[in-house]
């Protein structure tokens, strides 16, 4: 038997246990960011279409990317630093690469669970709705960007032992996506020289992209596929690192 | 015998420490083989590096023929471990704990159900499957560790301390356990406990400093003391130091340690004790006991620089 199977419906029942909280979870991390963060800022801020509808690409992205990262993270820090479960999973016939992927997996799953339930508030607050076409391009991007964020997770849970530190990292990158990618405020509030550096950063591409179904803007599939890459090669480090921590050398 | 488990010139630092030293030995297929040591002598590791959760710095290791190195997922899958500290999964109930350790060796979901209820009955744990296991007994908890071990059938079974917490019942159900297992499987358990390892192993080995001192059965490493006896004699109140002083006088009493008010010593010889009685019979001698050399008598003395 393949050992992702039993990994993933480990990770099922682990869901069955607390679907309760993680919906409450996934339906107020949507709706406190539309209330304490695009309102205030529809206030402020002028553009072409409503802001509100166009905010709603920063909801899902912020949304859907912080679940994927600290579900990921929490998890990896958790079997490795809290509960000693990592030794329990490692002795067994898995591979680091099988524990790595499940983790990812797992951050994917929560990720999407909340870019779901994130569109259809969104949708319902807005009265915008998107057409199956749209959906499936925008479906196409999230599930990269949700990836990313996994991958992302994966990388800093099996390196931040220190629960403060981890803290500081979310928090750190919370205010990044919100306010550094133009999710929330538009590219062009921001200083030339702060731009020339995060347009160097395919994600902001990503993220535009993603702002793009809602603009009927053509996207930009180089950066698509650069944030595709980067987040293969941070999950080649993460393995990397993995051999040299999971079974200590 | 054929070879079940084979150390070669197995090694392994950290930093400057080193935890196992050129450390070579062999356990055969369908054997109980035991490890004690004190603390950080370097039991656990070797039951670690046998399962993949340590790597080695040098040597090979061999189980059933196959290198934990080149072919870790095959010895990986030949092993059940229970380690020492509780590593139970707090997001499951006890019954998933244990089926899913069950299909990640292999088992499909049936087999790995009937499984999992086999053990929980054998171990008399059912009635609390559905239950968080940390919401259970420290002994309990170990019951579901040794049940997590041996849920697919392994061929090695690896057991670190394997009976601590447990009360007097359980202990006898897990020996009784692995007393019917030991015939096909190879078995390994490292234990602090003399009277277990006395009893239930075929071979013993007594590890210091990441080394193995000595190993062997029973009854060859007993031989080794030729004929050494341990003595205890009782006083109903502390000797004088007179009497200690006069004791180091008599050559072939080894290693005379009083504690409190009891005075261990060994000696070969049982006129040397004859005469240790005569003067301990002028300073309040409540009691005495007589044994000979068992495999507590050996670790101390190979642990701490020797009974002679």
């Amino acid at each position: 038997m393949n050992p992702l199977l039993p990994l993933f419906k480990r990770e099922l029942l682990e869901f069955k246990k607390h679907v309760f909280p993680i919906l409450l979870f996934w339906v107020l991390m949507p709706i406190i960011i539309h209330t304490l963060l695009a309102i205030p800022l529809s206030r402020l801020i002028t553009m072409d279409i409503r802001y509100l509808n166009w905010s709603a690409a920063g909801i899902w992205i912020t949304a859907a990317g912080m679940t994927a990262f600290l579900q990921s993270a929490s998890r990896m820090r958790k079997i490795q630093f809290e509960s000693q479960q990592i030794d329990a999973l490692l002795k067994s016939p898995i591979s680091n690469i099988d524990l790595i992927t499940i983790n990812i997996a797992r951050g994917m799953m929560y990720g999407f669970g909340q870019f779901i339930v994130a569109i259809l508030i969104t949708s319902t607050l807005n009265h915008e709705y998107l057409s199956l076409g749209s959906f499936l391009i925008l479906f196409i991007q999230m599930i990269t960007l949700i990836l990313h964020f996994s991958v992302l997770g994966t990388f800093v849970g099996i390196l931040v032992s220190n629960g403060i530190l981890f803290v500081n990292i979310s928090f750190i990158l919370f205010l990044t996506v919100t306010m550094g990618f133009g999710n929330f405020i538009p590219l062009k509030y921001y200083p030339p020289s702060f731009l020339s550096v995060i347009n160097t950063i395919p994600t902001t591409t990503a993220f535009e992209n993603v702002r793009s179904v809602i603009l009927h803007n053509p996207f930009n599939w180089a950066g698509f596929l650069l944030t595709l890459l980067g987040t293969i090669f941070i999950g080649i480090i993460t393995l990397i690192i993995s051999h040299k921590i999971f079974r200590k050398l | 015998m054929e070879a079940s488990i084979t150390f070669k010139s197995v090694g392994k630092a950290i930093g400057k420490k080193t935890l196992l030293a050129d450390l070579s030995f062999g356990v055969e297929k369908g054997s109980t083989f035991v490890l004690i040591g004190e603390n950080g002598s370097g039991k656990s590791m070797i039951l670690k590096l046998l399962v993949g959760l340590i790597e080695k710095d040098t040597g090979s290791v061999y189980i059933h023929g196959q290198d934990i190195s080149s072919r870790s997922l095959e010895t990986r899958s030949m092993c059940g471990y229970m380690p020492q500290n509780i590593n139970l999964d707090e997001d499951l109930n006890i019954f998933d704990n244990i089926s899913i350790h069950g299909q990640l060796h292999g088992l499909t979901s049936a087999e790995a159900m009937k499984s999992t209820l086999h053990w929980a009955d054998l171990l008399g744990f059912t009635k609390y499957l559905k239950q968080s296991p940390y919401d259970q007994a420290y002994g309990l908890q170990r019951k579901i560790l040794f049940a997590r071990a041996l849920v697919h059938d392994p061929k090695v079974i690896l057991l670190d301390e394997p009976t601590t917490g447990m009360d007097p019942h359980s202990r006898s159900t897990v020996w009784n356990i692995l007393d019917k297992l030991h015939y096909d499987k190879t078995i390994i358990f490292a234990t602090q406990n003399f009277t277990e390892a006395e009893r239930y192993a075929n071979r013993i080995a007594i590890l210091h400093e990441g080394n193995i001192k000595m190993d062997g059965t029973l009854e060859r490493l007993i031989e080794t003391t030729h004929g050494l006896t341990n003595y205890r004699l009782a006083f109903s109140k502390e000797p004088p130091q007179e009497f200690m002083d006069q004791l180091e006088q008599f050559p072939r009493v080894l290693r005379p340690r009083l504690k409190g008010l009891e005075l261990e010593f060994y000696s070969r010889e049982r006129q040397q004790f004859f005469k240790v009685l005569r003067l301990a019979l002028e300073h309040d001698l409540a009691d005495l006991d007589t044994s000979i050399c068992r495999l507590r008598d050996l670790f101390i003395g190979l642990t701490e620089g020797g009974l002679e």
